[in-house]
């Protein structure tokens, strides 16, 4: 349906008498009017700024969350990953209002900051690290530690790159929810050149008429970006980086 | 659809191998085998779109604002429209409070039967 509105030449008088499968005059015309009616590089580079930050970071943050929850013997430990678990059922839609006041005070409005920070760690992604970190063998650790090794190093060294396939996973999972998250950089940015892409394309309805044909032009737009991200990491997908490791 | 898949890939084929020298039909082993041990996925999958449904926002917010008359409003909407748009924070926020009440409960629910051994 939108890829049919984004090739379509004629604006159509009723939009919904009768969708049809093929449009009648194809065009591309489209894709390039889209670039000029808004500032959609600007849009662009800002989605793309905000997503790889929050993914850069969350890969960051949730890893080195998880490495003494899985590896390290503490008092107290299981304690505080339950409760870390727990607030995965606490809604985002309750978090925003406490956050939006926090982030003002800390004069974080209409900053790249202010959208990435409340979406830097996440409980599900503490839990998908933790559980990745759990299946790398000990005996790793142990040979690391007696070659010297200290915790820092054995983190980065040995554990990241054993875990790639679930950092991958992360990685994606962030990426997608980074890049069409609406409410949070909606309630954040109220500065026209800092919107991302979903809030430019929700400029795009006017009051009393909205050219269909150039949203699903950028809404395809701006769909191309995830797919490439997501097809430029299927290869490290790869299972078996264990293999080798360990012998026996 | 992934739980959906799961819960297929999780019913023993015994129960089929079973059916079938028993003389069953494929219908028969829709209705006798696969449903009755798909229900409680069906009951999870229910849960969880039940909780997405209460959060639904953005198509809301773009495509018809609340109106006619707050006919179609959501919760986070509601809890959207209150802080940002009058904002009455404190109000917004135990709007939010219920909400999270509410998805604390079918989460409840949700754990409960995930809990379950429903092998037959």
């Amino acid at each position: 349906m939108a890829v049919v509105n984004g090739i379509e030449v004629r604006e159509r008088k009723y939009i919904s008498v009768s969708p049809k499968l093929l449009p009648e005059e194809p065009t591309l015309m489209n894709f390039v009017k889209v670039m000029d009616t808004f500032p959609f590089w600007r849009y662009l580079f800002n989605s793309v700024v905000v997503a790889f930050l929050t993914v850069f970071l969350n890969v960051l943050f949730c890893s080195l969350a998880a490495y003494p929850l899985a590896r390290m013997k503490f008092k107290g430990r299981n304690t505080i990953f339950i409760l870390v678990l727990t607030t995965m059922m606490i809604p985002f839609q309750l978090l925003m209002i406490p956050v939006y006041i926090i982030s003002l005070n800390l004069g974080l409005q209409n900053t790249y900051l202010g959208m990435v920070l409340p979406h830097v760690t996440t409980a599900f992604g503490v839990f998908l690290m933790r559980q990745a970190f759990i299946t790398v063998p000990n005996e790793l650790d142990e040979s690391a530690r007696m070659d010297g090794a200290n915790s820092f190093q054995i983190w980065y060294r040995i554990l990241m790159p054993l875990v790639k396939p679930s950092m991958v996973t992360l990685m994606i999972f962030t990426f997608v929810s980074a890049w069409g998250d609406f409410l949070w950089p909606l309630i954040i940015v109220n500065d026209q050149d800092m919107f991302t892409l979903p809030l430019g394309l929700n400029m795009l309805q006017g009051t009393f008429t909205s050219d269909w044909r150039l949203i699903a032009a950028g809404a395809i737009i701006s769909m191309i970006p995830i797919i490439v991200f997501f097809l430029f990491l299927q290869k490290f997908f790869i299972k078996g980086a264990m293999s080798g490791a360990i012998k026996g | 659809m992934i739980i959906y898949l799961a819960g297929l890939q999780s019913i023993p084929t015994d129960l089929y191998e079973a059916a079938d020298i028993d003389g069953a039909n494929w219908w028969q082993k829709i209705t006798k085998v696969t449903i009755p041990n798909l229900m409680p996925f069906v009951l999870i999958v229910s849960i969880m779109s039940s909780i997405a449904a209460m959060k639904v926002f953005e198509e809301i917010y773009i495509m018809t604002g609340g109106g006619p008359l707050h006919s179609s409003e959501t919760l986070v909407f509601y809890i959207y429209t209150e802080a940002f748009d009058r904002l009455n924070m404190g109000y917004a926020s135990a709007a939010g409070v219920i909400l999270f009440l509410l998805t604390l409960i079918l989460s409840a629910i949700n754990i409960k039967t995930m809990g379950k051994d429903n092998t037959a």
